[in-house]
């Protein structure tokens, strides 16, 4: 009774920091470079678009929707689902649909510290042209590719409308290694 | 802003062209003096260009339940990668891996194809006691 009641009061707490109507942010590291645009809706629902390249040989685009969950004052924890499009060339093409699964748990304080965790599936699309003994023909053939990466960060309000992050990101793309990155990051949140 | 968002959107989403393949038969025979399943693997002989340049790079694999006859439909990428080698290894035990150390010589063989006539390539591969990998170096034909 006493753990609910406490998860009853955790979860009815105000939220610490309201959301800005529309914020942009930019990051630019190794490998990934990015520009997000964020639009807050009521309920704690935003959506997100987002574009970022890997040195401008993989391309990503989605468009997320997010729901934030306050968690006392000064927790939160934010889930989204979005969906893109991947476009890579030239050592290994790819391109397709990609659906995106988020989760991020951040603390807000003077320093707050993130964690996120993306769990990507990619509809890889190939255009076959193929020749054969009974002559030419175009097929489409889909290739299911898996991508799970960690974000682990923090962030840094320098203004009321300025934060700075700075973010480590590590995992598997596509099912295979990535070299982990890092990203320094600007958010502008319109007041 | 609208606008913006939505010529973003499009410029990322750009389709590649079209990947030039040939459908390619492959019949023939796998023989061998020994029983257990077969697992071929076709490769380019060298794949990519510059410092990516790599040498035998796997198409496609194929089990055969035993030695015997070979009739493998597979499609050969046209414009990535030149000549085409065909390696086959024996699992005599069943234990799902070639040589396992401790465990006896099993049968492998690499062979260069010769090109494709009418999108068909005959071959005959003979199996040979060895533990050996594909082999780049192989000079041997069908």
């Amino acid at each position: 009774m006493i753990t609910c009641a406490l998860l009853a009061a955790t979860l009815s707490a105000p939220q610490a920091i309201s959301p800005a109507p529309v914020s942009v942010h930019v990051a630019a590291g190794f490998p990934w470079t990015g520009i997000a645009v964020e639009k807050s809706f009521a309920s704690n629902f935003s959506a997100t678009l987002e574009a970022e390249t890997a040195l401008g040989r993989r391309w990503e685009s989605r468009l997320q929707l997010n729901k934030d969950w306050p968690i006392r004052t000064s927790w939160r924890l934010r889930s989204g689902l979005g969906t893109g499009w991947v476009y890579q060339s030239p050592s290994v093409p790819r391109q397709g649909v990609q659906v995106v699964a988020r989760v991020e748990a951040s603390y807000q304080s003077t320093y707050s510290p993130f964690v996120t965790l993306d769990y990507r599936y990619l509809i890889g699309l190939r255009e076959l042209a193929i020749q054969s003994a009974t002559g030419d023909r175009t097929e489409w053939v889909t290739n299911p590719y898996v991508s799970i990466l960690g974000q682990v960060g923090v962030r840094r309000a320098i203004s009321s409308s300025l934060e700075l992050d700075l973010r480590m990101i590590f995992g598997e793309i596509d099912e295979v290694f990535a070299i982990p990155g890092a990203l320094l990051g600007l958010r502008w949140s319109q007041r | 802003m609208k606008r913006t968002l939505c010529l973003l959107l499009f410029a990322l989403a750009s389709c590649l062209d079209a990947e030039p393949t040939a459908e390619v038969r492959i019949l023939g025979e796998v023989r061998s003096n020994q029983t257990g399943p077969i697992e071929l693997w076709l490769m380019h002989r060298s794949y990519g260009e510059g410092i990516l340049k790599t040498q035998l790079a796997i198409i496609g694999t194929l089990i055969l339940d035993q030695p015997g006859p070979i009739d493998w439909q597979i499609l050969v990428p046209s414009d990535a990668g030149e000549g085409l080698t065909l390696y086959a290894w024996q699992d005599h035990n069943d234990d799902g891996a070639h040589c396992l150390p401790g465990t006896d010589i099993e049968s492998a063989k690499t062979l260069v194809l010769a090109p494709a006539t009418n999108f068909t390539i005959n071959t005959t591969i003979d199996l040979e006691p060895s533990c050996d990998g594909p082999s780049w170096s192989t000079s041997s034909t069908p």
